[in-house]
């Protein structure tokens, strides 16, 4: 008698573990669960791809909680039964900027793969970080429909082929990024270390001779985006994603942006 | 009697679809200009496995699909499989997947290299070629192979540095049927040996990004038919 009411408590014993064990996974039905994959690369300052794109920490924040995965050395990331919902996802490194990519859908069952709508297998598509910026910018020159800018590098074996600055633009000298009447991107190339560039001043909305002020940021735009993986025919695209709108402030990140330069000024030409 | 209650307590439930008549349609071609009849396409997904097939003129849908996200695989006898992944059906979608397939390639005999040259070495050849002569006297009996090459003497399809394809050819100066394979996007110095391992693989085949594993994929490639490792020194 005492081994059936032994073996009655064991039975009820492991009854109560089991159904305190499975209650949890309750919670998310009738939603599914899948694995979510994606890439994620890592580039310089200059825009220069790194070999190895691994530790990346990927943060999958949604209904249920925070998931945080990390990327390979060829930038792969998997999220393992990620219950579906819709998340926001940060791409964070020690020393590069943090990208973000809000609304992403994953509805469960087989993996989701981070591949935009309407392109086909012939492109990689890869989310991008880059290096913070350690250049500073010296001077600025807008002359004669031409921009000339000097940097100061504080790597020694820099060698950027373009360098990419935010300007904005004011028509007082004392003004912020939002309060700039003008902003725009601009790629200058380097030339035997000089760096210009034309200008065009049609969408600028200045009058003739009068002055008008600016500062830059320098930010990383993509330098070597094609055949910089041999293993890909040439034919092949790598389509990025190295900025987010942020639907809060109303405005696109660049999330490598450097820091403010002083006020320059020039006259808006005739 | 524990162990079975233990099993279904923990066996993760699949919920009902919310929506159940999803579908995925699109068309499939046949490279080569067959009449693509009879491809199976395979959809698998949250809710299990289901088949269709394309029509004579190629055209193929997969319906009841439940909500959620799914893989197909496109495949023939004959024709190297394609998969796609991702495919996602959030309510009673139809979402349009197309694919193209590539004949695999009939071996009747894998050629052995015996000699190794650079195109600048033969009047007329332009670019930064290997010419790598065969065994083998008539270029209609050797099939196209896609050559894989590192600096590593490992080289596999699987672990390489660049791929190209080599087509087969021939000319007067040289005695033998002979493969082309262009090092134009390979960054390779002087000096540098190359190691070398070649597959059979249909020449079209232009392959595609596996989005899912991160790997690019021929589907023709022939894992099977390859060469011995080689190496070349770059002149």
């Amino acid at each position: 008698m005492a081994r059936v009411a032994k073996i009655l408590f064991h039975l009820l014993f492991m009854i109560l573990v089991l159904s305190a064990g499975c209650s949890k996974e309750d919670e998310y039905i009738p939603g599914l669960e899948g694995n979510m994959v994606g890439y994620v690369y890592t580039y310089d300052e200059y825009g220069y791809p790194f070999e190895d794109h691994s530790n990346v920490r990927i943060t999958a924040l949604g209904h249920a909680g925070r998931h945080s995965v990390k990327s390979d050395p060829e930038g792969r990331f998997e999220f393992l039964d990620l219950p579906a919902g819709t998340y926001e996802l940060n791409f964070e490194k020690d020393g590069f900027g943090t990208m973000k990519q809000f609304g992403v859908k994953h509805l469960g069952g087989k993996p989701t793969v981070l591949f935009p709508q309407g392109y086909t297998s012939y492109y990689i598509y890869a989310f991008i970080i880059y290096e913070y910026i350690t250049t500073e910018i010296i001077n600025i020159k807008i002359e004669n429909d031409t921009m000339f800018a000097e940097f100061e590098f504080k790597k020694e074996d820099a060698d950027p082929g373009q360098m990419s600055l935010r300007i904005f633009f004011s028509d007082v000298p004392d003004f912020t990024k939002h309060t700039a009447q003008f902003v725009n991107n601009y790629i200058l190339w380097n030339k035997n270390g000089k760096f210009s560039r034309s200008m065009y001043y049609t969408e600028m909305n200045f009058q003739p001779g009068e002055t008008v002020f600016f500062k830059a940021c320098i930010f990383t735009a993509e330098n070597n985006f094609y055949h910089f993986n041999p293993e890909f025919p040439d034919n092949y695209i790598i389509v990025e994603t190295d900025t987010y709108f942020d639907y809060q402030t109303n405005e696109t990140i660049y999330p490598n942006l450097g820091n403010e330069s002083e006020v320059f000024f020039f006259v808006f030409p005739e | 009697m524990i162990g079975l209650f233990f099993i279904h307590s923990c066996v993760k439930d699949i919920p009902e679809p919310l929506f159940n008549d999803g579908m995925i349609r699109g068309y499939v071609r046949c490279y080569e200009g067959d009449i693509p009849y009879g491809i199976e396409v395979v959809s698998k997904g949250p809710y299990g496995t289901k088949t269709g097939s394309t029509d004579s003129t190629g055209y193929y849908s997969v319906t009841g699909l439940g909500n959620g996200t799914y893989e197909l695989v496109f495949k023939k006898d004959g024709y190297g499989s394609i998969y796609k992944y991702g495919i996602q059906i959030f309510g009673n979608d139809t979402v349009r997947v197309n694919a193209m397939l590539y004949q695999k390639v009939e071996v009747i005999k894998m050629p052995e290299f015996i000699e190794f040259y650079h195109s600048s070495s033969f009047r007329g050849m332009l670019g930064n070629e290997i010419i790598i002569e065969t065994d083998t006297r008539e270029r209609d009996q050797l099939p196209s192979l896609r050559f894989f090459l590192d600096t590593e003497n490992n080289v596999s399809c699987k672990n390489y540095q660049y791929t190209e394809m080599g087509y087969p050819s021939a000319r007067s100066d040289i005695d033998h049927a002979f493969y082309s394979v262009g090092l134009n996007e390979f960054q390779n110095k002087s000096g540098t040996e190359l190691f070398l391992k070649a597959y059979v693989c249909n020449g079209s085949d232009i392959g595609y990004f596996d989005n899912y594993h991160g790997d690019f994929v021929y589907s023709t490639l022939d894992t099977k038919n390859y060469t011995k490792t080689c190496s070349y020194k770059i002149p």
